[in-house]
């Protein structure tokens, strides 16, 4: 019998939230309402750096149905940030700012009233005294003795600094025969998520919160929260609400949420903020610019032996999660290959602009820009396959890393040869021929990611969970891990059926109430599946075990010759059930001196923190990929046309194989936007296109055929042999893209992204072709 | 902004009379809703802010198209963009309006905008501005007739006044060889020219958009074209007193540039393809 109860892990079951959110019915943040709200709207500054010499507030309040305003003096005037634990200088954020503003946008006043036009309305009365000061809106300038200061304290704007790496760097590059190198820029690109930021808060009688909240981390948010509002973190509790996409932009602590909850707190009332679309790009992440010197050194046998990098990173007005982004770029640009030399210099500099945080790929996204186009070169002119070159000094299963990554599962050289097969690598690499005005190409990008998590200062990279059964044989499961969009919860119940031996209709997930749900550190890190899931997987097998004692106990049947399948118990070897799960349950439920049949699991991966030289095993578990792009360029108007992407991930196994392959082409199409068209542009700090119009995001029309190939390399660590797969789809696709139009046209771009007028450009003077682009800002063109 | 959260009036007229007296019972604060897909955007934006809309949806006079025996056709204001696409005079006696309406925006901006509302905009992307441009269309308003050249005063501008508004457009009717070039692709469906071409009595007429301060009449090509020149070589002609709109990310050299390779792939798309037949 048990031979017929189909695996439900390794199926592409519809993702369990969808119907809901196809037919209009979930309630995301931005949706949620109860009567009595009042709106809220925040004041910022007009001027990228500017002390605040008074703020005058009283004819807002004058405003008929307005209910409360706030500035700095309501705070407790203590600062945040993401990396606070660190040091407490990198907690240099407060809800609202009271001696200096510092971009454009930065948070100065807040309004709660009975509708919007009255709350915006009384912003518009509000009187600062601002008196402007010197801005610096380039990292480069801002490095420069006697540029304006920023934060008190901080020479030279620099916010973080730090040289990891091993080996012998002169000793590398002495050993290699070819060496090659650039300068990489990438720009700022938004997240875009559909849905944008909304904060709603809430104050009980007693002076305990409630915050509605769209985050990534609720039990991150609850610390912040009570730490920046001087309240225990019991006082805070986080309700998380469906979320219409994230991408890393839900992982932090906002100004919105404190801003909302004093708000609240003043007005008596809950309160509520939904961010525009401008405010979204200005007040939430995006993803930070980096200027990357590298340098790559390879034998003539392709054996590569030294890489360094410079990161010149550019943080905006404050740190938000820059030191994570810049570790993690340095981290898997240094350790994409074997190379036993290597060198990663990073400073990260404040300027005058709205600053980054995390986005999807995280700090990889521009290192393997920059090291996947070296290495694209080095092939060139090492005269060796690009293909070939890669899985020579790519990472392989059960080994080490230079920086002490234990490699256990790793599919990179499948990702590779796969590739290769289904993009027809062979037959199309170096064409070089030309049709009209059409040149054709196909590039090659691979990637390193963590795959299970990413232990960082803080110690814990755990999930915990519940899973409680019920009296009709269903189950409920109770997790801090997340639905963002990426089919989180579909995993999750596709895990505990199949523990549990139900269908999945019959398994439910309660992942919101941080009263309710169990700790867990959030969801980022390609560690949703792999720490939660395996949270799941730990509490679903202990609550198995507890149904299998409470069978035991009423059939007199040993625990061990007891089967569960399709929601019945089988004696081994019978093909009749002997009872259903429902009825066991109810026997142990509903009886004198009865008991709970529930399970509970709490998973800490086996890692360590990386230390000052960016050495250790941070991750449970690692991810490859390698995707290959297709283009037609046409080389009269530098119009690029993505033919054809092939991506192949490794995600040691696929719990549902349509949800990875949506991840995939998520990340490729995110990809090719930022390679070909977004970018945030600035004149003098100002963002001069914070809206869809002139922000330019990939349509479906714009996005090309994707084959999506899975790679299953079993992970000895991962639930079911699981790793993550939610960042690295985006990681490769930068690089494969240019690399592409390099060998289409035989012009390297370095700069990001890549426009139509800078290939237009180099084609009309090849002699003048330049490998790099021309910043299509409005700025660099004064 | 997203939301628009200003309090206004809205009227919606059955007569123009009824439309001329309400825009003129404000005249600097009343705005004409003809399909709204353009000024409601700019209302959420906060750009536009009208104490009065004047509805005009329900001026049925004003939904019609006219094929005249003088050899224009007449188009009323609020035609659709989806029924230029479809109606068959259009199709038959001007096809290029045709192919032009079809790569308006999207379908849903195409069932509800309109022509007159597009014309009354001026923006420097909307192409039925430089298909009037180039083929010396007439606008028609409640006080006169407005030459297209001196119409298209710059971007968002107009020489209409207080109280006047746009009824429609008379065009040449032709179905000799044209085409139109948009790119529609990213990272530009905004910002770098379009082309229409269009052969009218022999001659060959061609408007762009996103050229200088707006659209632009290429005269130096046609007249090139006209003296025998190809289309390579034609489209080497002009192009030089063109400024730069401020506030376009796109470089100036690049829409030139542009401008010539899209006109020269027009003329030779239009050529290939010669008439049209109904």
């Amino acid at each position: 019998m048990t031979g017929d109860h189909e695996a439900v892990v390794g199926r592409s079951i519809p993702m369990v939230d969808g119907p809901d959110k196809v037919t209009g019915r979930t309630v995301y943040g931005t949706d949620y309402w109860k009567p009595g709200t009042l709106v809220g709207a925040i004041l910022r500054s007009p001027y990228p750096h500017a002390r605040i010499a008074a703020i005058d507030a009283t004819r807002a309040e004058a405003v008929p149905g307005v209910a409360a305003v706030i500035t700095g003096a309501d705070t407790l005037g203590r600062t945040f940030g993401f990396h606070a634990l660190v040091s407490p200088r990198l907690a240099d954020k407060m809800p609202l700012e009271r001696d200096k503003v510092r971009f454009i946008g930065d948070e100065v006043a807040a309004v709660a009233a009975v509708d919007l036009a009255t709350a915006r309305e009384a912003l518009q009365l509000i009187d600062v005294d601002y008196e402007p000061l010197d801005a610096v809106f380039e990292p480069s300038e801002a490095l420069r003795p006697g540029a304006p200061v920023i934060h008190e304290g901080i020479a030279l704007n620099v916010i973080d600094e730090f040289h990891f790496g091993s080996g012998d760097l002169a000793q590398g590059f002495g050993e290699a025969d070819v060496i090659v190198e650039d300068v990489f820029r990438t720009q700022a690109v938004s997240p875009s998520a559909l849905e944008t930021h909304q904060a709603f808060a809430e104050w009980d009688a007693r002076g305990r919160l409630t915050m509605y909240a769209s985050t990534q981390m609720p039990f991150q948010l609850r610390a912040h929260m009570a730490a920046v509002l001087g309240l225990s973190e019991g006082q805070v509790r986080i309700v998380k609400m469906p979320m219409g996409g994230g991408f890393g932009s839900r992982m932090e602590m906002h100004p919105i949420d404190p801003i909302c909850a004093l708000l609240a707190r003043k007005a008596g009332r809950p309160v509520k903020i939904t961010y525009t679309r401008e405010e979204e790009f200005v007040s939430t992440s995006h993803r930070h610019p980096f200027v990357i010197s590298g340098r790559i050194g390879a034998r003539r046998d392709g054996t590569m032996t030294a890489l360094e990098l410079e990161f010149l990173i550019d943080s905006g007005a404050y740190v938000a999660q820059s030191l994570g982004v810049a570790r993690v770029g340095a981290i898997n640009a240094a350790t994409l290959y074997r190379i036993p030399h290597t060198a990663v210099h990073s400073q990260t500099v404040y300027t005058n602009k709205p600053y980054p945080s995390a986005f999807r790929g995280y700090g990889n996204t521009q290192g393997t820009f920059a090291v996947e186009s070296l290495v694209d070169e080095l092939a060139e002119q090492l005269g060796i396959d690009a293909v070939d070159l890669r899985i020579q000094n790519g990472n392989r299963p059960d080994s080490v890393t230079a920086l002490g990554q234990l490699i256990t599962s790793c599919g990179y050289e499948e990702t590779l040869t796969r590739g290769r097969d289904a993009s027809r690598w062979s037959d199309l690499r170096r064409r070089r021929g030309r049709s009209g005005s059409k040149a054709v190409g196909i590039g090659v990008a691979s990637t390193i990611n963590v795959g299970g998590g990413a232990r960082d200062r803080g110690g814990s990279d755990a999930s915990g969970a519940i899973v409680i059964m019920r009296d009709d044989g269903s189950a409920s499961v109770i997790t801090g891990g997340q639905e963002i969009g990426t089919g989180g919860i579909t995993a999750f119940v596709q895990i505990a059926a199949q523990e549990l031996g139900i269908p999945v209709e019959q398994v439910t997930v309660s992942n919101s109430d941080t009263d309710v749900i169990p700790w867990d550190l959030g969801c980022h890190a390609q560690r949703n599946i792999f720490c939660a899931g395996n949270g799941v997987l730990l509490a679903a097998r202990d609550a198995r075990q507890e149904l299998l004692r409470q069978a035991e106990a009423q059939l007199e049947i040993g625990a061990e010759d007891l089967e569960l399948a399709d929601g019945k118990v089988y004696a081994r070897g019978k093909a009749e059930p002997v009872t259903t799960i429902a009825d066991v349950v109810r026997h142990a439920h509903l009886r004198q001196g009865g008991s709970l049949v529930w399970g509970k699991g709490f998973y800490d991966p086996p890692t360590e923190q990386t230390d000052s030289q960016g050495h250790g095993n941070k991750s449970g578990a690692y991810s490859f990929g390698a995707q290959f792009v297709e283009v037609e360029v046409d080389v009269e108007t530098g119009l690029v046309d993505v033919t054809r992407v092939v991506a192949v991930h490794d995600v040691g196994r696929a719990i549902n194989p349509a949800g990875v392959a949506g991840q995939i082409y998520g990340g490729v199409v995110q990809g090719l936007g930022q390679a070909l068209s977004e970018e945030m542009v600035y004149a003098d700090g100002q963002l001069m296109n914070p809206n869809f119009a002139s922000y330019r995001l990939p349509s479906t029309l714009d996005s090309p055929p994707i084959e999506a190939i899975i790679v299953e390399s079993g992970d000895p660590e991962g639930p079911y042999g699981a790793k993550g797969v939610g960042e690295c789809t985006i990681v490769p696709t930068c690089a494969a893209l240019a690399n592409a139009v390099f060998d289409a046209i035989g012009v390297r771009f370095t700069s990001l992204p890549i426009h139509p007028w800078d290939i237009q450009a180099a084609m009309a003077d090849p002699a003048g072709a330049s490998a790099t682009s021309s910043p299509g800002t409005l700025e660099g063109r004064r | 902004m997203g939301l628009i959260t200003h309090h206004m009036a809205y009227v919606r007229p059955r007569s123009v009379e009824e439309a001329a007296d309400a825009l003129s019972s404000r005249p600097d604060s009343a705005r004409v809703l003809a399909g709204g897909q353009s000024l409601i955007p700019l209302m959420k934006l906060e750009l536009s802010q009208p104490e009065l809309l004047v509805d005009i949806a329900g001026i049925a006079e004003l939904d019609d198209v006219r094929d005249r025996p003088d050899g224009t056709i007449e188009i009323g204001a609020m035609v659709r963009h989806a029924r230029l696409q479809s109606d068959p005079t259009i199709r038959r006696r001007l096809p290029l309006l045709s192919e032009v309406a079809g790569l308006v925006a999207d379908p849903q901006i195409r069932t509800l905008g309109t022509l007159g509302g597009s014309l009354a905009h001026a923006d420097p992307a909307g192409d039925y501005c430089m298909l009037a441009l180039a083929l010396d269309a007439q606008i028609l308003t409640n006080r006169r007739e407005i030459p297209a050249t001196d119409f298209f005063l710059g971007p968002f501008t107009t020489p209409l006044d207080a109280g006047e508004m746009v009824l429609g457009v008379r065009l040449p009717a032709s179905d000799d060889e044209h085409a139109f070039v948009k790119i529609t692709r990213l990272p530009f469906d905004s910002g770098v020219p379009a082309v229409v071409v269009q052969r009218l009595d022999g001659v060959w007429r061609i408007g762009l958009t996103n050229l200088g301060h707006g659209h632009a009449r290429a005269r130096a090509v046609e007249a090139a074209l006209a003296a025998g020149a190809t289309p390579g070589e034609a489209v080497e002609h002009g192009w030089t007193d063109i400024e730069e709109i401020t506030d376009q990310p796109v470089p100036l050299t690049y829409r030139v540039h542009m401008a010539r390779v899209l006109t020269r792939r027009a003329l030779d798309r239009a050529e290939s393809r010669g008439r049209t037949s109904p």
